[in-house]
């Protein structure tokens, strides 16, 4: 017959097995859920009919959240606001078509913060002259729980190429390229 | 009872674990690639036994022909996009096996010329995994080509570049 303090001591160990358990569970769940929210970024992007859902987009950010679009491009973006006007003008003045692919995620959770890589492609059209372009990147985010849900705290672009589709990416990496020789030319 | 029901509860959640941590190996093998070769960081994703067998380039046997052509081949820049099509983790949770589809962009020297060339590459990752100390490895990684383009041309005109 176990004692009482025989039977608190298994209870113990039961209550920590579990409580690992639990905690091994909670990150699985976290990992697929910092997936979905990518994903659903880049559907966001490109549902036809709905394309650039800018507000969406926004939402996905914290209030102060921060799209770095990096060095190549140079743009920040602070706040839900800037994000959204930045995606009404990509679907009212820059991008007529554009498919957003994502591969290759490793998204590590830490309890109520993350982070999470991507690697990123995609082929569009340039509205202002109807060019086809590609584009290659790789996104490396950081991620915070708030309320509950997982919002992105800061997203960092970096750009790989960004190439006309009748040159591609060894013959121009992007199309501001020469851009400066033909000005003082 | 119970106990049978909490040890279903922890293989379940570490299968889970294996399944997440076999993908990240994958992911891993493109960013050591990408967008030029990191030897050391490609290395400590193989078990010392490890295969790599590449259709139309070679097949290497062991850490020290894989760290030779890993160091070696031609490539000049790279963009290994993997996209999953399964991960069977054995009963014993030992072993690992994984389906990935290859969508690479690249940039290799042109072999009549030399000169820089952009080519597609598709292909099919058939590859095993080991777990070794806790951390999954790659035993073998096979790629079955579907083609070597080079940009210039596309895969209808030219489907293996060489």
């Amino acid at each position: 017959m176990a004692t009482v303090d025989e039977l608190l001591h298994r209870v113990e160990i039961l209550e920590n097995r579990l409580q690992e358990l639990s905690h091994r569970e909670q990150v699985l769940e976290d990992t697929r859920e910092i997936e979905g929210l990518k994903i659903r970024f880049m559907e966001a992007c490109d549902v036809p009919g709905e394309r650039y859902n800018s507000q969406v987009i926004a939402d996905m950010f914290t209030e102060d959240g921060i799209l770095d679009e990096g060095p190549d491009i140079g743009v920040v973006l602070h706040g839900r606001k800037e994000i959204k006007e930045f995606y009404d003008k990509a679907r009212a003045e820059w991008i007529k078509f554009g498919a957003h692919y994502l591969m290759n995620p490793v998204v590590e959770v830490k309890r109520d913060s993350a982070t999470g890589r991507w690697y990123f492609f995609e082929p569009f059209t340039y509205a202002p002259t109807s060019e086809a372009y590609w584009c290659a990147a790789r996104w490396e985010d950081e991620f915070l729980k708030v309320e509950g849900r997982w919002l992105i705290k800061k997203a960092n672009f970096f750009l790989w190429f960004m190439s006309p589709f009748d040159q591609g990416w060894e013959k121009k990496r992007f199309p501001w390229e020469g851009k400066d020789e033909e000005v003082q030319q | 009872m119970k106990a049978e029901r909490g040890e279903d509860v922890l293989a379940r959640i570490q299968r889970l674990e294996d399944i997440e941590a076999i993908k990240e190996v994958k992911a891993r093998y493109g960013q050591a690639a990408d967008p030029t070769m990191n030897v050391d960081e490609m290395m400590s994703l193989f078990a010392e036994d490890a295969v790599l067998d590449i259709e139309r380039f070679s097949v290497s046997e062991g850490t020290a022909e894989i760290r030779q052509f890993m160091a070696e081949r031609g490539f000049l820049w790279m963009f290994h996009c993997m996209i999953p099509l399964f991960v069977k983790v054995s009963e014993d949770g030992r072993t690992a096996r994984g389906g990935w589809k290859l969508w690479e962009l690249g940039t290799m020297k042109d072999e009549q010329t030399g000169e820089p060339e952009a080519v597609w590459i598709g292909g099919v990752y058939d590859d095993e995994f080991v777990k070794e100390n806790g951390e999954w490895k790659f035993k073998k990684v096979k790629l079955k080509m579907d083609l070597i383009s080079p940009y210039s041309e596309g895969w209808a005109k030219k489907r293996f570049a060489f």
